[in-house]
Parts: structure tokens; C-alpha cells; sequence
């Protein structure tokens, strides 16, 4: 009955408009009408060089349908190799590392960029937590070559980190309690490979990939850490690894998680039931060969703790949030040896990182700038790169730095 | 049914029923007079139209229809057309015309009850068994009934004081026993009704779950919703008296909840909410309408709420306070008001109304605001000739330091004895709850910094009435800007903000029947399709989020001697769970049936029902697309005093 309505209102609206069907491309001669876009000349339009959607890279210029490097051009240089999800404006800004200079493109349309995470040479992978769409970008061009909605696009899902391993793209799914497998062997055309349950309740945050492939997902609300063997048709999940919590002020919250040396590392949010820091951080340490457990204090100036890497010095630097508003976040780095702990102050809130050789990448999680740390040096340089709005509603969400 | 039908049958139940007095042949004697009173149930005569609403468009649902179902506010609300119920784990919250539930004022005997947190009212408070009657006006409403009401209004209204004396039972599905009971007398001076609901629900239900929904092939296991027990009481106070043609009227209720919060199946909640709600309200006035009328009244709602017990505190838990096991919430509020009725000519009426009083919210998390509350407006119904009404209102709200008008200009042409069209244009504007301005909840801040949402709607239509049926379709179009959007701020945190302008565009049609003294038809269709008109192009021109532009809903009953019967279908359209519209929630369809026969009819009138939800077990979802309860059964039995009186 309901379709029968349907059917016949928009049988009405068909009958109205129907002298808009048919009609021919307005497009002259030599033009191409691109997915509804203006009429392009796909000989000299350099977003769509020799047919639609074929963008040339960075300093490229369309020549007769085809992208070439004008004389005395480095084109590969002028390649970003530096990259900021902006949560609320729905962009990912390109930038050079080198100056932290925006490299003139940006990917639009992302409803919440939360994630990111370079899948080659020439592509990365971006995750929006609000339309759940992962999208594979050309970082050449800034063109979107392939896309996904997560979840079949039937349920919210929130996805909230993504991270690669080969062809094999793994995504957090924390309202779902999922880690999904999306193949992107082929880029143009990802899909689900399969789904890994996390169990009911546990609230998976974020993932890293051992030697042996293994993924190590924190169990943000369990206060454990989830080993999920993986394979071509699908995954298995171990027994949870539960965080011993007697040392801690407050309540663990797992959140970052990164695997060197042979072990495991998370950070420990620490936080009250009011989700205000409860003590200094910790960074949680496992070797999963002994089955042993041991707790770093990051000490009263890392507070809240998030994402966690290693670096190709042998150390782990921590990205310390800090309290809500009070842009007292630090840069924590605990020495190969879990031992020592420095303390890098930054008047940010970082949240997510990426470490390039001497310099660490920190996405301020309260603000439109992002933050370079030499560690050489012990400095912080900041720069804007999401659009500040009217409300200071914006926020960068992550950051993806190519080496 | 006729008066003349009816004394005819209330004679036919006299020879039938009276006992016949064994008389000596050759001593005959006269009868006593008899007077026969019939308080049979009786279903009500009255079609769903507005016939005191002069121009706008609105449902009238009749309690006494569905007195053999076990069924919520929310139910109820659904045999209206234009109306959305958001369904979340432990509560519900209407929507009228695509607004926000923020946008719907919810009232009761003329108590405004929708929370000054914010939110919505949550429709599953509200004791829907002593309820005898709601209005839903659909449409810009705010300069008759205050800022707010851009979506529309919902009316309940409680029974008046009169002489009767029900009990209901009802057990079912979920361990569900309810009931209800009356008690009222009404006398040539004083009146007075008590009524007193009773519900209690262990409420877990079987799901279906798919662990791993985003996986292609994956598959569904059955598992148990659980911590989804409710136990709720309400008791209702009414009294009145009249002196001098004047008459007082003063109305208690005071209610008690305390339920689970299940979450959902990924993430199971294991906090519990209890509320409390005292509403007190006196008011005073002519007796019967006069050239000049003057009415005064003063009402008090107090309303708590406590969210406690999460195991693992996490972003849908209510922060816990310390050394507070129960950290309560009230919400209070205190109001005066005066209406002034004036019918100078007969061609003019003319209405005035003023109040003044204060809101507050006590809780833990954000000290005790506490904001002014202040109301002026006028209206005027000018009646042309026979065909023509016109209706001016205007309104002056103030809440704290938000203050503007609304005003609205409605028309209607009798066209003939059954045929009217009415427009009308209205603009009003909703202030930003106290919630939003300064409750710190876990990870949602305030923002005193926000402005009022602004909305316009305009709206026509035309009403079809006759004896025995009628129709009602209606279009619109409304436009609401400054509208107040909770946004992520950072990693988990969020903040409200004036964000976005949007759009709405829709029509409603409603129509009934009762081509048979046993048979009656319902149906309703309503469509309100939102438009953002935010210039992002990630969201121009998509649909807002969590409004599904189709609702249908079509309703047979029949009352034939000593039977009742039902059959209900509901169908409402895919919804989108964010801006840019690539997650949807899917379009859901259901139905119920049931039926009912007298048992006695004095000198108690009793009834036995029973009813399923759900018939065929649809897969239902709530506003996180986790699982609803399936099918469910109940029995009811009722039983309404009716003897057979004698007297002069």
C-alpha cells in the first residue's frame, strides 16, 4: 500500500517533469560534460586530463590529454608529503613538511575525517567517523580514486582509527565493537573483506600490526588489549589481555597503542568518572612472549594520554591531551629502556601524532593547528592548518606525514 | 449515537435487566418512578477534527477509543498524522512538522511540561492511562503557547471531575502488569476526581544481534535486552467548586519512576534513572463564558531526575557525583497567569493573557541557574459574515536574557456546511535550554554564548466535515534558522552551537469515518521533507538527520453489540543518522490487532481485551538502530461502575 503511494506521487512528479528527460549535453565541440560538472576541454584541463576524474599530480600541466612536467620542474617535489584531517570542515589539507606550507589542494566532503593512514608510495587512506566512509586519495592529486561506507551504511558504526598493513586497510569500529578488514588491492574499488568482533562492550579505540601481523586493538572501556590474529578470509580474536589497574588514581582507558621491540605498547588515559584526568599517565608495556605487564608513569605533566609511537631512535613518544581547555598537553618520550621519561611542554592539546625521522607531527585535538616538535632541538613550532570558524569549533583530527 | 437512540436503548436495558416485582393479581400497585442512568462506555461519538481551533490544523485523540489496549503516550501520539516518535534505550520524544523534540511543547491541563534542560519531554513519563484526551496542533504555535513551539503542540488533558468509578487491569509480554483505577463525584457545588495509575515491567526482550554488522555475510544471533525493568506510579488529584457562577478549579499529580537504561547490545547500560514529579495547578473562573471573562491561576512543576549505577563509566554515563549515590536533578518552576476573554461585538473576540514567574534547575553539575520567566500576548478571532474567520495573535515571551515575539495570522472560508479552507503564517522563535546554556554532562559542555532558534512556518488547507466522516489535508513550508546543534569540539567531546539554517516542506492528510455505528476508519498520512541550507557543500540541500520525511498510519475498529476490535498499521520512511546522508536508519512497518468482549454490564460494566504488537514481529529499531521489543501480547480487563439507579 505504502509503495503503491509512493509509486503514484511520484508518478505525479514524473509526469511534471518530464520534458527535462533526454535532453542532449550542451557541451561543444571538443567538450566533456564531467559528472555534472562544467563542460571541460579533457585536452588542457588538468583535473581532467585525456577523460574525466584523470587529475594530473602537483605541478603537472595537461598537454594534449596528457599530464606532463614542464621543463625544470621538480614535480616530485612539489608532491605533499604532509597531511591534516580538519574534523569539522570535512577536509584533509596537503602540506610539505619541510615548511609546513599548504600545498594548495585539500580532499572535501568528509563528514568528521577522524583517521588516516598511507596505504603506498602514492596512496592514503582517510576515514570519516560521521558518514563512515573510507575513502583511498591519490596524494599525487588529491583525488579520491575509490570509497567505502562502512557498516553497509545501515547502522552507525564510528569508525575511529585506521591503520595498514600491505593491500589490507584494518578499521577501528568503536560504537560496533569491530575491526573490519578492507581490501584495497585493488585502490579504486575497496571493500570489506571481513569483521572482527571485539565482544560486547569493549569499545575498541585503536590498533597497531606486530611483526607477525598480528593486530593489537585497545579495548578503550574493557581496560584491556585484544590480540586478533588475521588472515585472508578472516580473523580470530585471542583471549583479551586485561590492564592491571592497582597503581592507577582513576579509571585505565587504553587509547594509544603502538608494537616495537617485541612488545606492546598503550597509553593509559588515567581519567576520573568525570572523564577529567585522575593522575599522570602511563604508558602500558607487554611482552606477549612472557605474558608480563609493567606500567610507565609519564609523570604529572602527561596527563591523558592518547596516541603512542615509535621512533627509529629505539624510543616511544607519547602525544599528552592534557585537560579539556587548558592547552597544557606535552610531548612525553620514555627511552628504549621504559626507564626514563622526558617531557616536551606544548601549549596545545595533542591527540594524534605521526614521527618522521628528527620531527614528531602532534594534531592539536582542541584546535586548528598542528604542532612540529624537533626532537633534536626540544622545539615546538605551530601551525594553522584547518580554517579557524566563528564558533572554534574545529579541531584537527589526525595527522599523516610520508617519510 | 442520537439521544433519541440512545434512551431508547437505556429503556430497552431497563425491561431487560430490571428485576420484575412478583405482584398479587388482585392487589396491582404502582411502580415507583424510574430513573435510568447510562454509564455504559460509550465510543466516542466525536471525530478526531478541532471544531474550537478557528484556523490551524490538529488531530484530537480520544482516550476512551483505546480503553481495551495497553498502550504509551507515545503510542497514542502516532494516531496523529504529522507526528514523529524518536524511540531511544528507555524513553521516547515526539516531533511534530519536522522540528526537533525541542521544538514540540508538550502540556498538561495547561501546564507546560517539557523540561527546561532540554532534550524533549520524554513521552514515557507522562500517565498515559489517566489521560482523557490530546490535542496536536501542528504548526508555528509559539504565539499562542509560547516560545518553543515551532514544530507544533501537544495538548493532554486529564478527565474532569464527574461521577465514575473504573478499575483497569492489564498483564502481558515483558512480565507487564498495569493498572488504573478512577474515583469521582461531581455535585451541584463541589467535584472531585482521584485517579491513580500503576505500571510495573520486568521488560527484557529477546533481539536479534549481529556482531559484526559490517561484515558482508555476517550473521545474527538471538539475544536478550537486558536491564529494561520499569516500575511507575502516578496519582491524580482533581477537585472544583462553584459559588456565584464562579468556579475553582485546582488539579495535584504527582508521580514516581524508577527504571533501567538498557543501552544496546554493544554496549549494555547497566545505570538506572529514577524521577520524581510533582505538578500543582489553581486556577479560577466564570462559571459559564461571559461577555467579559476573567481567569486567574498559579501552577508549580517540579520535576527530578537521577541517572546512577554505571559499572564502567563511559560517554552515556551520567558523571558521578561524589558522596552523592542518587545525584538528583529538579527542574522547578513557578507561574502566574491571567487571561482576559472579551467578546465586545459578536463579531470579535477578543483574548489577553499575561504571566510572570521563574524556572530553575538544581543539579550537581552545574551549580542552580535560575532564569525569569515572563509572557504577554493578545489574540483576536474577527468573524466576517458566516464564511469568513480571521485570527490575530501575538506574544511577547521572555525567558532570562532571551526574550522576542511571535505572531500569527491565521484565515478560514466556510465554503459551505462541510467544506472550510484555512491558512495561516506564524513566526516565533525557541530559546536555548538551560541544559544547553549550562549543564556540563560528562563529555557535552554548554555554551552560554547561544542565541534563539528563529522559525516561520505558513501553512494551508482544507477540512472536509460531515456527520460521519471527515478529511483534513494541509500543507507547509517553514523555515528555521539559528537552529542549536550539539557538535564535536575534539576527541569525544561536544558543545552546542547556533550552527545551521534549514528547511522544511511537507503536507499532512488525515481522514476518518464511521460509516456504521460499529465501525470506524482512521488513517493519516504526513510528510515533512527537511532541506539544510547550510552552505557546506557536504550538506546543502540534504535531509536533516533523524527525520523520516513519510509517516502512514491507518486504523480499523469496530464495536459491534458486546464485541471491540482493532487492526492498526504503521509504516514510517528511511531516516538519515547524519548530515551528509550516508548512514540511514531503514523505513520500519508494524501493526496491531486486537479484541474485546462484555462480559456484565451491571451493575459493573466489565470488559476483557487482548491485543498484539508487533503482529509479525518486525524488526524495529531505535534511534541508534539497535533492536526494539518484537511482537507482544496483553490482556485487559476493565470494569466500570454502571448501576442501575432509582430515584424521583
Amino acid at each position: 500500500m505504502t509503495r503503491y503511494i509512493y509509486l503514484s506521487l511520484f508518478s505525479l512528479v514524473a509526469i511534471f517533469t518530464a520534458g527535462c528527460s533526454g535532453e542532449e549535453s550542451a557541451c561543444g565541440d571538443g567538450l566533456v560534460e564531467c559528472g555534472g560538472a562544467a563542460c571541460v576541454d579533457v585536452k588542457s584541463n588538468r583535473y581532467h586530463c585525456g577523460g574525466c576524474g584523470i587529475a594530473c599530480a602537483f605541478g603537472q600541466e595537461c598537454v594534449e590529454g596528457v599530464c606532463v612536467c614542464p621543463e625544470g620542474v621538480d614535480c616530485e617535489a612539489l608532491v605533499p608529503d604532509l597531511f591534516a584531517a580538519c574534523f569539522q570542515a570535512g577536509h584533509v589539507g596537503s602540506y610539505y613538511k619541510e615548511d609546513l606550507a599548504w600545498a594548495n589542494a585539500s580532499v572535501m566532503g568528509i563528514e568528521g575525517p577522524q583517521t588516516m593512514a598511507a596505504l603506498d608510495e602514492d596512496h592514503f587512506v582517510v576515514v570519516g567517523t560521521l558518514d563512515q566512509v573510507l575513502r583511498v586519495v591519490n596524494r599525487r592529486n588529491m583525488q579520491v580514486v575509490g570509497q567505502l561506507t562502512l557498516g553497509k551504511g545501515t547502522a552507525p558504526t564510528s569508525p575511529n582509527h585506521v591503520a595498514v598493513e600491505g593491500s589490507r586497510a584494518y578499521v577501528v569500529q568503536s560504537l560496533t565493537n569491530e575491526v573490519t578488514a578492507v581490501d584495497l588491492s585493488d585502490p579504486r574499488k575497496p571493500r570489506v573483506a571481513y569483521s572482527v568482533s571485539t565482544g560486547e562492550g569493549t569499545n575498541p579505540y585503536m590498533l597497531a600490526v606486530d611483526a607477525e601481523g598480528t593486530l593489537w586493538v585497545t579495548l578503550w572501556l574493557a581496560g584491556a588489549v585484544l590480540p586478533i590474529e588475521v588472515g585472508e578470509n578472516g580473523g580470530t580474536a585471542g583471549e583479551p589481555v586485561a590492564i592491571e589497574t592497582s597503581e592507577l588514581e582513576g579509571i585505565p582507558y587504553p587509547a594509544g597503542i603502538a608494537v616495537a621491540h617485541g612488545k606492546v605498547y598503550a597509553t593509559l588515559n588515567n581519567l576520573d568518572e568525570s572523564f577529567a584526568p585522575a593522575g599522570s599517565g602511563r604508558l602500558w608495556v607487554y611482552d606477549p612472549d612472557a605474558g608480563d605487564q609493567t606500567l610507565v608513569d609519564l609523570g604529572p605533566a602527561c596527563t591523558n594520554p592518547s596516541a603512542v609511537a615509535a621512533g627509529e631512535d629505539g624510543r616511544l613518544y607519547v602525544a599528552c591531551t592534557g585537560h579539556w581547555g587548558e592547552s597544557d598537553g606535552a610531548l612525553a618520550i620514555v627511552g628504549s629502556g621504559e626507564e626514563a621519561v622526558e617531557i616536551i611542554e606544548i601549549e596545545a592539546s595533542p591527540s594524534r601524532m605521526a614521527l618522521d625521522g628528527r620531527f614528531a607531527y602532534l594534531a592539536d585535538g582542541a584546535s586548528h593547528r598542528l604542532v612540529r616538535v624537533d626532537l633534536e632541538r626540544e622545539e615546538a613550532r605551530q601551525a594553522s592548518v584547518c580554517a579557524p570558524d566563528e564558533e572554534g569549533m574545529e579541531f584537527v583530527a589526525d595527522v599523516l606525514v610520508y617519510p | 449515537m442520537s439521544l433519541r437512540r440512545w434512551a431508547a436503548q437505556a429503556i430497552c436495558a431497563c425491561l431487560v435487566c430490571l428485576p420484575v416485582p412478583a405482584l398479587a393479581e388482585d392487589e396491582p400497585k404502582r411502580l415507583d418512578p424510574v430513573e435510568v442512568v447510562d454509564t455504559r462506555e460509550r465510543v466516542e461519538e466525536r471525530l478526531p477534527s478541532l471544531e474550537e481551533e478557528p484556523t490551524g490544523f490538529g488531530t484530537r485523540i480520544f482516550r476512551r477509543e483505546f480503553l481495551g489496549e495497553r498502550l504509551d503516550a507515545a503510542d497514542l501520539l502516532l494516531h496523529a498524522p504529522g507526528v514523529t516518535i524518536r524511540r531511544l534505550p528507555g524513553g521516547s520524544t515526539i516531533s511534530l512538522r519536522g522540528a526537533s523534540p525541542d521544538q514540540t511543547l508538550v502540556f498538561l491541563d495547561g501546564v507546560r511540561l517539557s523540561p527546561s534542560a532540554g532534550g524533549g519531554l520524554d513521552l514515557q513519563r507522562l500517565p498515559a492511562s489517566i489521560v482523557e484526551e490530546i490535542t496536536v496542533l501542528r504548526g508555528n504555535e509559539g504565539a499562542r503557547y509560547g516560545a518553543g513551539a515551532l514544530g507544533g503542540v501537544a495538548l493532554l488533558r486529564t478527565p474532569d471531575a464527574q461521577r465514575v468509578l473504573r478499575l483497569r487491569l492489564t498483564g502481558g509480554s515483558f512480565d507487564t502488569y498495569a493498572l488504573d483505577a478512577a474515583v469521582g463525584q461531581k455535585g451541584r457545588v463541589y467535584e472531585g476526581l482521584v485517579a491513580l495509575e500503576l505500571e510495573q515491567t520486568d521488560g527484557d526482550y529477546p533481539a536479534l544481534f549481529d556482531a559484526t554488522p559490517s561484515a558482508g555475510g555476517s550473521t545474527t544471533v538471538k539475544e536478550r535486552v537486558s536491564n529494561n525493568d520499569a516500575r511507575a506510579g502516578s496519582v491524580l488529584l482533581k477537585g472544583g467548586a462553584r459559588w456565584d457562577g464562579t468556579q475553582v478549579q485546582a488539579l495535584a499529580l504527582g508521580s514516581l519512576l524508577e527504571r533501567g537504561l538498557p543501552g544496546t547490545l554493544y554496549l549494555r547500560d547497566t545505570q538506572r534513572r529514577a524521577e520524581r514529579r510533582l505538578l500543582l495547578a489553581l486556577g479560577a473562573g466564570p462559571e459559564e463564558p461571559q461577555e467579559l471573562s476573567v481567569r486567574a491561576g498559579v501552577s508549580y512543576r517540579s520535576e527530578a531526575h537521577s541517572v546512577w549505577g554505571a559499572e564502567i563509566p563511559s560517554v552515556i554515563s551520567q558523571p558521578v557525583v561524589p558522596g552523592q549515590e542518587r545525584p538528583w536533578q529538579v527542574e522547578r518552576a513557578l507561574e502566574g497567569n491571567l487571561a482576559i476573554d472579551w467578546a465586545p461585538t459578536d463579531f470579535t473576540f477578543l483574548s489577553f493573557t499575561a504571566s510572570a514567574g521563574s524556572e530553575s534547575l538544581s543539579s550537581p553539575y552545574h551549580g542552580k541557574p535560575e532564569r525569569l520567566l515572563l509572557s504577554a500576548g493578545a489574540s483576536d478571532e474577527i468573524y466576517l459574515g458566516r464564511a469568513f474567520t480571521l485570527a490575530l495573535s501575538g506574544r511577547y515571551d521572555r525567558f532570562g536574557d532571551h526574550e522576542g515575539f511571535s505572531t500569527r495570522l491565521g484565515i478560514s472560508y466556510r465554503a459551505t456546511d462541510w467544506l472550510e479552507f484555512r491558512a495561516n503564517a506564524a513566526e516565533s522563535f525557541r530559546p536555548p535550554s538551560m541544559g544547553e546554556l549550562y549543564l556540563v554532562l560528562g563529555p557535552l559542555q554548554p555554551n552560554p554564548d547561544l542565541e534563539p532558534e528563529r522559525g516561520r512556518m505558513i501553512d494551508a488547507g482544507a477540512i472536509l466535515s460531515g456527520r460521519r466522516a471527515m478529511a483534513q489535508i494541509s500543507a507547509f513550508v517553514g523555515r528555521t534558522e539559528n537552529l542549536i546543534s550539539y557538535e564535536i569540539v575534539s576527541g569525544g567531546r561536544s558543545k552546542p552551537f547556533n550552527f545551521l539554517d534549514a528547511e522544511v516542506v511537507g503536507a499532512e492528510l488525515e481522514a476518518a469515518t464511521r460509516p456504521l455505528s460499529w465501525l470506524a476508519l482512521r488513517g493519516g498520512w504526513g510528510m515533512a521533507r527537511t532541506r539544510n541550507l547550510l552552505e557546506d557543500p557536504r550538506y546543502r540541500d540534504k535531509e536533516l538527520p533523524y527525520r523520516p520525511a513519510h509517516r502512514i498510519f491507518a486504523r480499523v475498529s469496530v464495536h459491534p453489540r458486546n464485541w471491540e476490535g482493532f487492526v492498526e498499521a504503521h509504516h514510517q520512511s528511511r531516516q538519515w543518522v547524519n548530515r551528509s546522508n550516508t548512514v540511514s536508519l531503514p523505513e520500519q512497518t508494524w501493526f496491531r490487532v486486537g479484541a474485546g468482549r462484555r462480559l456484565t454490564l451491571h451493575p459493573w460494566e466489565t470488559w476483557i481485551s487482548a491485543q498484539a504488537d508487533n503482529v509479525f514481529d518486525a524488526h524495529l529499531v531505535d534511534q541508534f538502530g539497535f533492536p526494539r521489543a518484537g511482537r507482544a501480547f496483553f490482556v485487559t480487563f476493565r470494569a466500570t461502575s454502571n448501576p442501575i439507579q432509582r430515584g424521583s
